[in-house]
């Protein structure tokens, strides 16, 4: 533990520092400030309603924009964590020091993974604050906390198994430029492909394992209304997107162990 | 002419032999399976009559080639410049007695010629297939589909330059290879979603004070996608209407491509002229 976190600090500043990181939150923030400054005059044409509006239609407006962004800084960050060191020469000397291989791959994953959870944190707090500005509360406090807590996790979680798929292309794939081809191709082909039709035929429920944004809006909204629907209980919502979650952190152990094995028996 | 042609055939020669490029192109020939089956799932089921089928299968074609190619194209853009930057071959390339306009339009013809290759062979697999699958409703109309498969390819490989010549000029105009991936990506994901969201389009139109449909009427112009839906609603895919009445109900949306195209063409040329090669 004591080697991990340096280099998860080291890792955190370092990719603090890219401009792309920068590029897209700005986009990203942008986006949510307008949604929050517009929501005065936009929620009020869904009323009434029987769901909380300020989710219903404020927050939930962002999520697709949200989780696709923060997909983008997770893949790209993700792929050049380990990729860029050893294309440089920096993980040889890093390797070469007294820290285990665990602790650099454990290290840079928890670097990562703070800065997403900060980016995350930041977005959701963001959205929440602009609309409660501009357009009022929520029905229920306590609910909209609940929910927005949960909400906040299922984009980390999302963003997190982003960063694992990431690590396993960038420890698996040696060329660099290979990498980044098959990251970003992997990214356009996710988010722009409709393939839910053609792989519930062919898969049945083992689709959600070949599609990450599939399993992640199915969690959202297993049976009809989701989690931002504030006529569904939030018990029930548990109940119905348990298993669903628990496939995905499954996702997340597997994929990530089977980056760590790929990079423990690198031979760089 | 020659170093020009010599240049372009290396650089065709190099992305016949990229195999992450392959992983990509298979990646593409999934989804011209997947819409394969669906076509043909359509057919078995007797849910589409036959000159609905020929227009289905060329808006496939040109469906696949532009939106899936648009992510194919951005990888070629990306692998062409990226790898010699990186490997150091562009400096020893330069350092020959080439002007710098012959490397790059060599560059650009290379990637062109190969884009162009790649979707010629994805139309006629595509038809060819269904052909073999669903023969006698296409049977009737296979001159009015041979005959339309040049446009429609023609009008792909415009859309898709968009998307490569941006990734090009990215690479060129920043030295990190990562950096200039995710920017081009970035772009992909911001010019295909933000123009045609209602959301954000409502949103915008909210804050400003001003008519949602007219906005959404202004942000259409900017919007590739809805430039193809344009053409694909002039009758370019139907047998029965004139080629050249379906080209002249949508020249404004190829002119709007051909500018485009240019202007970042010029771009391109720009930044590699001026620019010091690292």
């Amino acid at each position: 533990m004591s080697g991990v976190l340096p280099i998860a600090m080291n890792e955190f500043s370092r990719i603090m520092r890219q401009p792309i990181i920068l590029v897209i939150a700005a986009i990203l923030f942008l986006i949510l400030l307008v949604n929050g400054a517009s929501s005065a005059q936009v929620i009020p044409e869904f009323l009434p309603d029987k769901d909380d509006v300020f989710l219903k239609v404020g927050v939930s407006n962002t999520m697709y924009y949200t989780s696709l962004f923060l997909s983008v800084v997770s893949m790209f960050i993700g792929v050049l964590s380990i990729a860029e060191e050893r294309s440089r020469g920096t993980l040889r000397v890093l390797l070469a020091k007294p820290v285990f291989r665990k602790d650099v791959f454990f290290g840079k994953f928890l670097g990562i993974s703070m800065l997403l959870l900060i980016l995350t944190v930041t977005s959701v707090t963001l959205c929440v604050s602009a609309i409660l500005i501009f357009y009022g509360g929520p029905l229920s406090l306590q609910d909209a906390l609940i929910r927005l807590s949960t909400y906040t996790m299922l984009i980390f979680l999302n963003c997190v198994l982003t960063v694992a798929i990431a690590m396993l292309i960038g420890v698996a794939v040696k060329n660099i430029l290979g990498i980044l081809m098959l990251a970003g191709s992997l990214l356009c082909f996710e988010w722009f492909i409709n393939i839910e039709d053609w792989l519930s035929s062919l898969l049945g429920s083992l689709k959600y394992i070949i599609s990450q944004k599939m399993l992640f809006f199915t969690i959202m909204g297993p049976t009809g209304p989701g989690l931002l629907h504030t006529t569904m209980p939030y018990q029930v919502w548990l109940e119905d997107a348990a298993p669903y979650i628990t496939a995905f952190l499954l996702e997340i152990i597997v994929v990530l162990v089977l980056a760590f094995l790929a990079f423990n028996g690198d031979d760089e | 002419m020659s170093n020009t042609l010599n240049i372009a055939r290396k650089e065709f020669a190099d992305l016949a032999n990229n195999k992450y490029l392959y992983i990509v192109l298979i990646i593409f020939l999934i989804n011209l399976l997947m819409h394969l089956v669906s076509l043909y799932n359509f057919y078995k089921e007797g849910s589409i009559s036959d000159p609905n089928f020929v227009k289905a299968c060329l808006f496939d074609v040109m469906y696949l080639s532009s939106i899936y190619g648009g992510v194919t194209a951005l990888m070629i853009g990306f692998s062409s410049m990226a790898g010699e930057l990186t490997s150091g071959a562009l400096n020893t390339l330069i350092a020959k007695p080439v002007y710098r306009d012959t490397v790059i339009t060599g560059k650009l013809l290379g990637c062109i010629a190969f884009m162009l290759l790649f979707f010629i062979l994805t139309a006629i697999l595509y038809v060819s297939s269904e052909f073999i699958l669903c023969g006698d409703v296409m049977a009737g109309q296979l001159l009015g589909l041979f005959a339309r498969l040049p446009f429609i390819v023609i009008i792909a490989l415009l859309y898709v330059m968009m998307f490569f010549l941006v990734s090009v000029l990215f690479r060129t105009l920043i030295d990190d290879n990562g950096m200039a991936l995710t920017f081009s990506v970035l772009f992909y994901f911001v010019i295909l979603i933000i123009p045609s969201s209602s959301v954000i389009i409502s949103n915008i139109a909210a804050l400003l004070g001003v008519d949602k449909v007219y906005l959404l009427g202004i942000s259409m112009i900017i919007d590739p996608k809805k430039s193809m839906v344009n053409i694909s609603n002039s009758g370019i895919f139907d047998p029965s209407f004139s080629i050249i009445s379906a080209l002249s109900l949508s020249w404004l949306e190829f002119a709007k491509f051909i500018v485009i195209v240019l202007a970042l063409l010029a771009l391109c040329y720009i930044s590699f002229l001026r620019r010091d090669v690292r």
